[in-house]
């Protein structure tokens, strides 16, 4: 259970956040200052705003829990991230920053027409107006059965708390917020990675720390399998990734948006730039923290499953019998696996590849007694059964002292709640100026808009916490709206590349290379077996093609 | 090669209002050269950790 210092030091973030919230957001006078912080925001505040936003809960507890079971192999999906970066500084950047813009989508009414604009942004207000349910969903979840929290309690503080000053403070309570929780999330993260290196036998060095992990091929972060299939590879994460990336950065109302706030264009690029610099070394940091888990778990044995309610149930459903058996088999298999890794950590010369192969044997036997339980967890819910996001929480509240357990608490609330409140300004920011004043009150004072976007924000909230609430219910209708979001990234991607790259596409050209993209992954995703990070290639590549040759026999005018 | 006319064309309207330079480095161009080369040596490293503690 959660020691009471810890719920002051989680009360004490609340208070702040929500303090420098409504004390930043207190002078939104018309609507550049509400959508866009009046375009003021230094490069340094946007860029942190920036992977803040990228940033959610589960990036944190899941990727940790990541290291610990799969290794740091994951990493190679952000290889593309700078590349894309610089891409994005020398082509949309300055676009996006000389039309005077609100949102990504705007700019393609200025290009082509208002259907490709309304289309385009009701796409980002479908996919994020249920990821954002997802966002509060999945952490409050995590946090309910490690910790023991009310799960409806969870998520209602960090839907409604991220809602009250986001909707009064607009954009500049949003980044304002956003540098502070990113600042708590960095210390966070250094919390967790000092805490498991603490937490190491005082004889194992560092050196033999990672020895013992990178036997089991857990440090292996550059993989250069040419294999199209295969997701964690160098050649999937820069080419695929330099897709994703470009399609989130560039062409997602919750990342444009930051960077349109920026005082110059040289600030906007900047804050791009940071985010280039920076990203690859943070994820490392939290996959590094797994990876050292994983180590620390060799000396003090680890739960045989980490979800302790699942747990519970099986030992008291009919699988009880089986369930204590493989418990007996995992003891031993850790005793085993314990004294191999003992052995490895003082092994020399010629002894060590011996001891490599007995604590290979002994870690597959480990792993084996495990993976049987969690297939008897499976059997009994009739559903796949994956605990990689409890990994990393049970470790904080087993062995971390009290206040350090809230510190930490605190850096996954900061993550979540501002994935959140940048998503809700930004449906805001979408619903009011691509279709409220674009189709129904097209002229009025911007203080009607302000307030205007104050009401959206109030309702995204409500229908992003509302959504969370019932989850449990609506969870596969949500994952099915989700996976289809997926299809239309890299066209929407295409859609940006027409309207820059090409003088002769038109709005027609562009609405219905828009469709054929996404018909195109949608194929792609059901008949072959390439990774997910390639559909974005598919849908840009296809949306341009079609797109120009329908533009080119158009007999629209051309833009 | 000549350039095609919508290059041009867009090329000329990225270049209408001439950008604040870096704060660092001089050139956007220059800075983005940084970056990448960075980029390469952040490869380089992973890579040559993974290689270090490969099993």
């Amino acid at each position: 259970m959660v020691h009471p210092l810890d719920w002051l030091v989680v009360l004490l973030y609340f208070a702040f956040i929500i303090g420098v919230g409504l004390r930043t957001g207190r002078d939104n006078r018309g609507i550049e200052d509400y959508f866009l912080a009046k375009r003021s925001m230094p490069w340094w505040a946007i860029g942190l705003s920036v992977m803040a936003t990228q940033a959610s809960a589960i990036t944190l507890v899941g990727t940790t829990g990541q290291g610990y079971v799969d290794g740091m192999r994951f990493i190679q999906i952000y290889f593309g991230l700078p590349i894309a970066m610089v891409i994005l500084c020398m082509t949309l950047v300055p676009f996006f920053y000389r039309a005077r813009v609100y949102t990504a989508y705007e700019f393609l009414e200025q290009r082509f027409d208002g259907k490709t604009r309304s289309l385009t942004s009701f796409l980002f207000l479908l996919s994020r107006g249920l990821s954002d349910a997802v966002v509060i969903y999945a952490p409050s979840v995590v946090l309910s059965i490690v910790f023991g929290m009310d799960e409806k309690v969870l998520i209602l503080a960090i839907g409604l708390g991220a809602t009250i000053y986001t909707a009064f403070g607009g954009m500049r309570a949003v980044m304002w917020t956003e540098v502070w929780q990113m600042l708590i999330i960095f210390l966070g993260m250094v919390f967790c990675l000092g805490s498991v290196v603490v937490g190491l036998p005082d004889s194992l060095s560092l050196g033999s720390a990672l020895r013992i992990v990178g036997t089991t091929g857990r440090l292996a972060t550059v993989d250069f399998n040419p294999d199209p299939r295969v997701t964690y590879t160098f050649w999937t994460g820069l080419v695929g990734g330099i897709f994703l990336m470009l399609s989130y950065f560039g062409c997602d109302q919750s990342q444009v948006q930051r960077y349109l706030t920026g005082s110059s264009l040289a600030q906007s690029r900047m804050s791009l730039l940071f985010n280039a610099l920076l990203k690859i070394p943070m994820q490392f940091i939290i996959l590094l923290t797994g990876a050292m888990l994983f180590v620390f778990y060799q000396f003090e044995k680890p739960p045989v499953v980490f979800n302790r309610v699942e747990l519970a149930k099986l030992e008291a459903s009919s699988h009880a019998g089986q369930y204590r058996e493989l418990a007996r088999q995992y003891d031993e298999a850790f005793e085993e696996r314990r004294q191999a890794a003992e052995t490895l950590a003082a092994a020399d010369g010629p002894s060590e590849a011996i001891a490599q192969t007995e604590f290979l044997a002994a870690d597959v036997k480990l792993g084996r007694a495990r993976r049987d339980v969690g297939e008897l967890i499976a059997e009994m819910n009739g559903a796949p059964f994956n605990d990689t996001n409890y990994v990393f929480p049970t470790f904080v509240l087993t062995y971390l002292p009290a206040g350090i357990v809230g510190l930490i608490l605190v850096a996954i609330f900061a993550a979540a709640m501002s994935t959140v409140e940048s998503e809700l300004n930004s449906l805001s920011t979408a619903t009011i100026v691509d279709f409220y004043k674009r189709y129904v009150t097209t002229s009025a004072p911007d203080q009607h808009y302000v307030v205007a976007g104050r009401i959206a924000t109030v309702v995204w909230g409500g229908f992003a916490t509302f959504g969370a609430l019932y989850m449990g219910r609506l969870g596969s209708a949500i994952e099915a709206v989700n996976r289809i979001g997926s299809f239309f990234y890299g066209s929407i991607l295409g859609v940006f590349v027409l309207a820059i790259a090409t003088r002769r596409a038109t709005g027609r050209g562009a609405f219905w290379g828009l469709a054929a993209g996404m018909a195109a992954v949608y194929l792609t995703s059901e008949y072959s077996e390439i990774s997910y990070l390639y559909y974005n290639i598919v849908g840009c590549v296809v949306v341009v093609i079609v797109g120009y040759l329908i533009s080119l026999s158009s007999p629209e005018k051309r833009a | 090669m000549r350039a095609e006319p919508d290059q041009v064309e867009n090329a000329r309207r990225t270049n209408a209002h001439p950008d604040d330079p870096p704060p660092v480095f001089g050139s956007w161009g220059r800075f983005y050269a940084v970056v990448i080369a960075n980029t390469l040596v952040v490869y380089l490293l992973l890579f040559l950790f993974s290689h270090f503690f490969r099993p």
